[in-house]
This record gives structure tokens, sequence and C-alpha cells, in this order.
């Protein structure tokens, strides 16, 4: 027998082409189904009507009030530490949406003060745009002031 | 036996030098490598939960950096049109009795232990006034709504 013929190739031809094709149409319906903004939310927490004062335990507290120049005053309330600093119990930013990081400056302060301050209290004035009072929760929220809520008009 | 499609495309080639010129010429290694990467992305980046929340053109959301998850509630979309609660646009002094309807089937659905995890999702457009805003907040509230999420997007 003749040991050419016994020879066999060892190199071998993949046809490319269906994978190719295969990847188009798996590129196609990806592209198709692709979500490309991420929709989520910013939770609040509201008080209900029917919950008696003395069910909720004294945790400490910001008040937000927003005010239509732009200026946010903050009350503190419920801390233990600051019963005797009357200077840190009611502070005003000017123009938050320009001074963002007095903000965060604030809640900084506050927040080494009292390491346990979870919650805040917006209030904002009839015209406050909605993306000036999630801005506000943003703040908050990124800064561990994660309990929020709004007080209605 | 070619197809029509086959006989009259502009890749048939014809002759075997010509097929190779031009399969070679492609670099279809490296295309296939641009493929893989592209598929792998898309993948990794695809999502199959349900969209439940639909993104009206009329409606721009607030950007925020931290969001929450979006899950499966009741959508108040506050339009310039009015208040819709799903799909339904209501006027704002129906709006207490849909949300109670709401409030009762779910509890009929899930049971009264589990009535504290109920919320809403409020769209609204990020130029909208909170007084507005404010009515459906009050409303929610009153009806026992303890959760509300806003809807907005990842910055």
């Amino acid at each position: 027998m003749n040991s050419s013929t016994n020879k066999k190739s060892l190199d071998f031809h993949l046809d490319l082409i269906p994978v190719i094709s295969l990847f188009s149409v798996c590129i196609c319906f990806l592209l198709l189904v692709a979500v490309w903004v991420q929709v989520g939310t910013v939770e609040v927490r509201q008080a209900m009507g029917g919950q008696a004062q003395s069910e909720a335990e004294k945790r400490p507290i910001i008040n937000i009030k927003m005010l239509s120049s732009g200026d946010l005053e903050i009350e503190v309330k419920d801390f233990q530490i600051l019963k005797n600093k009357k200077e840190l119990h009611r502070v005003t930013v000017k123009n938050v949406f320009l001074n963002g990081h007095e903000l965060v400056n604030i809640i900084d302060k506050l927040k080494t003060i009292e390491p346990t301050l979870r919650s805040a209290i917006i209030e904002p004035y009839s015209e406050a745009e909605y993306e000036k009072i999630v801005y506000i929760m943003d703040l908050l929220r990124v800064y561990g002031v994660t309990d929020l809520g709004v007080t209605p008009l | 036996m070619d197809s029509f499609l086959q006989q009259t495309s502009i890749l048939k080639i014809s002759n075997k030098v010509g097929r190779k010129w031009f399969f070679e010429g492609l670099m279809l290694t490296s295309l296939i490598d641009a493929f893989s990467i592209l598929v792998i992305f898309l993948i990794l980046t695809f999502s199959n939960s349900e969209q439940f929340l639909i993104l009206s053109s009329d409606i721009e959301l607030p950007s925020v950096r931290k969001i929450d998850e979006l899950k499966k509630n009741t959508v108040i979309k506050i339009s310039k049109e009015g208040i819709y609660v799903g799909e339904k646009l209501i006027q704002l002094n129906d709006l207490t009795q849909q949300l109670l309807q709401i409030r009762k089937e779910w509890i009929q659905l899930v049971g009264d232990g589990r009535t504290e995890e109920i919320g809403v999702i409020i769209q609204a457009d990020k130029k909208t006034p909170f007084s507005a805003i404010s009515p459906v907040i009050a409303a929610c509230s009153q009806i026992g709504f303890s959760q509300l999420h806003f809807a907005v997007l990842q910055q």
C-alpha cells in the first residue's frame, strides 16, 4: 500500500460565513432590545396619618425648608449632642443649586456630630421644580441621609 | 442550484482565486473577534426585566447620581394633560377613590400582613412645579401608600 494515500492532511477548513451570519443576527437582536436609559427611583417614606406620635421613636432628623430664592433653611431636631449648641440648630444654605457643596459640608458636619442621622424632611415651596427637589434628595442620599420625606403643601 | 438572490448577489464571486482574495482581504478572524466582543457586551447589558414604566416624549425625568432599583408598582404620571393612574386619565378629585381601589386590590392580593410594602411610582417632568405633585403625595399618604418612588434617570 502506498504510504502517501494514508497521509491525511491535518489542516482543516472552518467555514466562518455561518458564524458571522449567526453573530450578525445576535447583534441585531441584542441592539434592538437593548435598554440604553437606566430608569430608577428615589424612595421617599411618608408618615402615615394613622401613626401615633408615641409609636415613632425619637431619632435625629433634619428639616429642610426650600425657599423661592434658592436658599435652604436647615433645622436640626432631636440631636442629643446639640442641645447646648444653639448656633447649629438652624442653618441657612445660600443658593444651594449653585453651592451644592455647602449643603454637603453641613450634612458632613451633622453626620460627624450625630452618626445615626439618617432622616430628613424636605419642605418645598409651591413653585419648586421637581428637578430641584430631587437634586436635594440626591445630595442627601449620596451622603448617607436615606430616610427622606416630603411635606405636602 | 443557486437561488435568484445568490445568483444576483454582488458578493458572489465566480472563480476560486477571486473568492480566496475576497475572504482573505476581509480578515475574518479579527472580524469574528470584534463580533464576539460586541455580542458579549450586549449580552452583559441585556435586561429581560419587564418594562412597566413607559417614558413618554413629553416627560423628561430628572437625573440623579444614586438610584434605587425600579420595582413593579402602580405608576402615577403627572403630565400637562392631567394625572394618569396606570394608563387611565383621572380627575384630581377621583385620585383618592382610585388609590383606595388599588389599595383594596393589593390587600386582597397579598393579605393584610404585608400592607406596609405598598407603594407607588410617581413620574413627572423635571420642570413640574411642586404644587402639581403635592396633591398626589397628600392623597397617597392619606390612603396609606407609605413608599413613594420618584422616577428618575441615572446620571
